[in-house]
């Protein structure tokens, strides 16, 4: 199948992104063809797109792919939402799960549709942990691999696991050696069970949950068996003081210096959020430049209680790849790359920060490279066929400019009208092929309501103390 | 004609706002007669929005009624567009003739309709004009408004100081007797426009921004609006040079100064506000600033979303509400859309203040309608209640970027934006049906504007000191083949 997309505004790689004006992309099978003027070969689709930009599509580094929280806390005080789970329910002998198969199946369809309706053809999974006490269920990462199948998305997912975790009520970390080797040894196995799949659009990573819930054995362990296994990485990394002061407590130094010294540092490891590193001077920067790891940068997810990474353009500056996440509904990168770009602007005080193009190289070659992958984030001959196109026709984008720049300020996800993941369509104009929005919908307003109603069982606190409603209802 | 319109959620006021799941809204042509569940009364045709949040519409209090200069300069780190003495002080063609002008006005009205505005204060940028509007520039404004259903306060505008660049310099022209003569102008066209089109059309006044004002500017402005029973209004405290400069002319801080003019009443919206109150280059530890705008009844117009992309914020909104001041949204750039600046809004607060419970949704949803209407001295507006105006907005919350709705304010600030608005209704009229505007060829209008938009990006460059071409001066984010 080879399919002839024409005259739009190409976003094209030759050792970096530039624009043809009026440009030509073929996509040949599962990869790229032609990026170029004048395609004249055969085709047998051809899809005419001026006005649009033709993009590769977009890497969503840290994808939430089952029930995404965010809403119930917004303008909510959001202490550590772990320290509210009482410990009987920690010390469950039979690791009763919260949410039903068919539940978190629902969060898929919802978090993974939405994804790929923003642009992203390739995500990188995460599921919550508040809802877990140690690891994944052992079908869960497999039951996202079937959703990412269903509606054609690239992913990669984990089995994730650790041997802390946090507990209440007063904050503080409970340990299990042989629950954390567990977690270990089904993440193995699931990466197993993937090498027997007919294609490798799902790919796995080893993800032990975060640095503080993370004992230095276990993180050691980790290191060897991924590079045994020849597996990448990922960690939630220096998100909250509370975390930061964990490891200076156990470990006696900070996060970015425990790391190196424990030998864990690499360029397969992918390091979500790094917020609390670099304070002081650019040392931390430098020891994650020096290594190769990638920052997977989640600035939606921050801003809502205030917080942001300073700064994105700095941490590029110093030599850092930085790749872009959504860590919440909606899972919109279109926003996320929106917010890369303001939240560095503020952070730094300076318009000349978080540049439109270095907001839209994150979310492309930055995720990329994170994956070690140079057939993704780019459109040239022999890469990947996954392109996301975005409609800037549109009152509310205004006259035509420069479309990196419109994509950036003035587009929403709305905008993305077509997306290709292996040279097949799964959006077209702006639907998500095989997905029932209504009845996702529906589903997720039962399975929101009930994990409200959990966190109410478990905090004690009445609704409106806990979530603090904008209005009465009537 | 009497109206039924069914809503998921509709947002109903008693007091303050409050929430109604399945409810209705009835309204008998301009004017709501019935909020809550279960009218039964009769009615001549019914509106299906039961997707829908069903909201009063909003007031955008600062809207941009050009194409957007603003957008020229993301990612460009410099101050504003400076203009060369020959042009401030010759005669010469404005920048954009009359049909350019009106292309320009098409589009921006087009653009705040479907940017959720049932009330708009219209703005035009000064960077590219000498003393005033062009005569022809609020008219068309009032009428373009006027005869797209819109309600809008327009205004002819008006300083006393235009600043030039002469060489390597940059100075300030001064001419108050001609300030003084477009005021007497602005005054007439207010009255003149004032309740036009059933009254969608309002006309205030409005002496440009602070620094660019004589007292006797602001005084006869204010008197003016006074005359009329309209605001005044002008940009306030919107850069650390304006405040220094009134420090230095008047010896006095930008809200001491308008207090000494006898300016500050329920009737003066100062938009931005951003230097003062202790976030400019004078201490203010007891909070005078905002403690006697407050007590003045002086509402303060945030406009998030244009600073934010040059990395700076008020400090903050919420901070100025709990002084009491009252705070209304606008715009001021592109795209235009009060979804997405209440959502600036409430981020920027967040930041600001480092915590979740600043900027709370609950909060900027205030601001941008019963906020704005307080600013407007309109107590018909920014509710759903009877005998308030029929200005809705509807959102349909039935999409999968919407998600789960918990909190339908939260919802709408958190994930929407005004692309998923699905009708806005202005006196009784649906102005947006489905998203679209009705009875406007959207494409030609977005067509038109292009002509407009280029020119003035090509004006710029002509009047660069350093005549760099405008690709230089407005370089593409990315690397070019044209």
């Amino acid at each position: 199948m080879r399919t002839h997309i024409r005259g739009g505004q190409v976003v094209a790689w030759a050792n970096g992104h530039y624009v043809i004006r009026g440009g030509d992309l073929v996509l040949d099978g599962d990869r790229v063809a032609f990026v170029g003027r004048g395609y004249d070969g055969p085709a047998d689709r051809v899809l005419d797109v001026p006005g649009r930009l033709v993009s590769p599509g977009f890497v969503n580094l840290h994808c939430q792919v089952d029930i995404s929280h965010g809403l119930l806390w917004y303008d909510a005080d959001r202490t550590n939402l772990y320290a509210i789970r009482p410990d009987a329910w920690l010390r469950d002998p039979h690791d009763t799960p919260v949410f039903t198969p068919d539940e978190m199946r629902a969060g898929a369809r919802l978090g993974l549709g939405a994804a790929l309706r923003s642009g992203a053809t390739t995500v990188v999974g995460i599921n919550t942990m508040v809802f877990k006490r140690w690891d994944d269920a052992p079908g869960d990462p497999d039951l996202f691999a079937q959703v990412a199948d269903e509606l054609g998305v690239r992913a990669y997912f984990s089995h994730h696991f650790r041997d802390g975790v946090v507990a209440g009520p007063t904050p503080h970390i409970a340990w299990n050696t042989a629950a954390g080797r567990r977690g270990l040894d089904r993440a193995i196995a699931f990466a197993e069970r993937l090498r027997r799949r007919p294609n490798d659009r799902v790919r796995t990573l080893l993800f032990p949950y975060t640095l503080d819930t993370n004992s230095e054995a276990m993180l050691r362990l980790v290191r060897e068996v991924a590079t045994a296994h020849g597996l990448r990485i990922r960690m939630h990394f220096a998100q909250s003081r509370f975390e930061v002061e964990q490891v200076r407590k156990t470990t006696g130094t900070d996060p970015v210096e425990f790391l190196e010294r424990i030998g864990f540092l690499g360029p397969d490891v992918i390091l979500t959020h790094a917020m609390y590193i670099a304070e002081e001077s650019d040392h931390d920067l430098d020891v994650l430049a020096a290594h190769g790891v990638s920052v997977a940068h989640c600035p939606v997810v921050m801003r809502g209680s205030g917080r942001v990474l300073r700064s994105f353009s700095r941490y590029r500056r110093a030599g850092v790849n930085v790749g872009l996440g959504t860590d919440t509904f909606p899972q919109d990168m279109v926003e996320e790359i929106r917010w890369a770009s303001i939240g560095a602007k503020l952070a730094d005080r300076h318009a000349a920060s978080g540049l439109a193009a270095e907001a839209y190289e994150a979310a492309t070659v930055g995720g990329a490279r994170a994956l070690g992958r140079d057939d993704l984030g780019r459109l040239t001959p022999g890469a990947k066929a996954d392109v996301t196109i975005v409609d800037l026709r549109h009152i509310m984008i205004g006259p035509a400019d420069d479309p990196i720049r419109s994509l950036v300020h003035y587009a929403t996800q709305r905008d993305v009208e077509h997306v290709f993941v292996d040279g097949a369509q799964v959006v077209a104009h702006g639907n998500v092929t095989g997905l029932d929005v209504p009845a996702v919908l529906v589903a997720m307003e039962r399975v929101t309501a009930k994990m409200a109603a959990q966190f109410v069982q478990w905090s004690g606190e009445a609704p409106a103390a806990l979530f603090r409603p904008s209005f009465p209802t009537a | 004609m009497r109206t039924r319109l069914k809503g998921r959620y509709v947002i109903g006021f008693d007091h303050g706002h409050h929430i109604l799941p399945d409810a209705e809204v009835v309204y008998e042509n301009d004017r709501i007669v019935f909020v809550g569940r279960a009218y039964d009364g009769p009615v001549d045709r019914t509106i299906d929005a039961s997707d829908c949040l069903v909201s009063p519409g909003f007031i955008n209090l600062h809207a941009v009624t050009n194409v957007d200069l603003q957008v020229f300069r993301i990612d460009v780190d410099t101050a504003g567009f400076p203009k060369p003495r020959a042009w401030v002080e010759g005669g010469g063609p404005e920048a954009l003739d009359e049909p350019q002008t009106e292309a320009s006005v098409r589009f921006s009205v087009a653009a705040l309709l479907k940017g959720g505005a049932t009330t708009f204060g219209a703005i035009t940028t000064m960077a590219s004009k000498r003393w005033e509007d062009p005569r022809y520039e609020p008219e068309m404004i009032a009428d373009i408004a006027g005869q797209m259903g819109a309600r809008a306060y327009v205004a002819h505008q008006v300083r006393a100081v235009v600043s030039y660049w002469d060489g390597a310099e940059r100075h300030q022209s001064k001419d108050e007797a001609r300030g003084l003569r477009a005021l007497e102008y602005a005054a007439a066209f207010a009255k003149r426009i004032h309740g036009t089109y059933d009254d969608r059309i309002r006309g205030y006044m409005f002496p440009y921004t602070l620094d660019a004002s004589t007292p006797a500017l602001l005084q006869g402005a204010k008197q003016a609006a006074d005359a009329i029973g309209t605001h005044m209004r002008t940009h306030f405290a919107q850069s650390l040079t304006e405040v220094h400069d009134i420090v230095a002319r008047y010896g006095k801080t930008p809200v001491d100064y308008l207090e000494s003019l006898g300016v500050l009443d329920r009737n003066l919206i100062l938009t931005h506000a951003l230097y003062i109150a202790g976030n400019g280059p004078y201490d203010d530890p007891e909070d005078r600033d905002l403690r006697r705008l407050a007590r003045y009844g002086v509402t303060v117009c945030h406009c998030p979303g244009v600073y934010l992309r040059r990395g700076i914020t008020l400090n903050s909104f919420s901070r100025y509400r709990r002084a009491g001041v009252n705070m209304a949204l606008g715009t001021d750039t592109f795209p235009q859309d009060v979804i997405t600046e209440m959502k600036w809004a409430s981020l920027a607060a967040k930041f600001v203040e480092q915590t979740s419970l600043a900027g709370t949704a609950a909060e900027v949803y205030h601001a941008a309608t019963l906020g704005g209407a307080r600013a407007l001295s309109r107590d018909d507006l920014g509710r759903l209640s009877p005998g308030a105006k029929a200005d809705i907005v509807t959102v349909d919350l039935n999409q999968l970027h919407i998600g789960p709705v918990v909190d339908p304010i939260k919802t709408l600030v958190r994930h929407a934006t005004s692309r998923d608005i699905r009708h806005v209704i202005i006196d009784g009229r649906t102005v947006v049906d489905g998203g679209t505007l009705t009875g406007v060829d959207e494409d030609a209008i977005l067509a038109a504007a292009q002509a407009p938009y280029d020119r003035l990006r090509e004006q710029f460059a002509r009047w660069d000191r350093g005549h760099r071409p405008a690709r230089v001066l407005f370089p593409a984010a990315l690397p070019t083949i044209w």
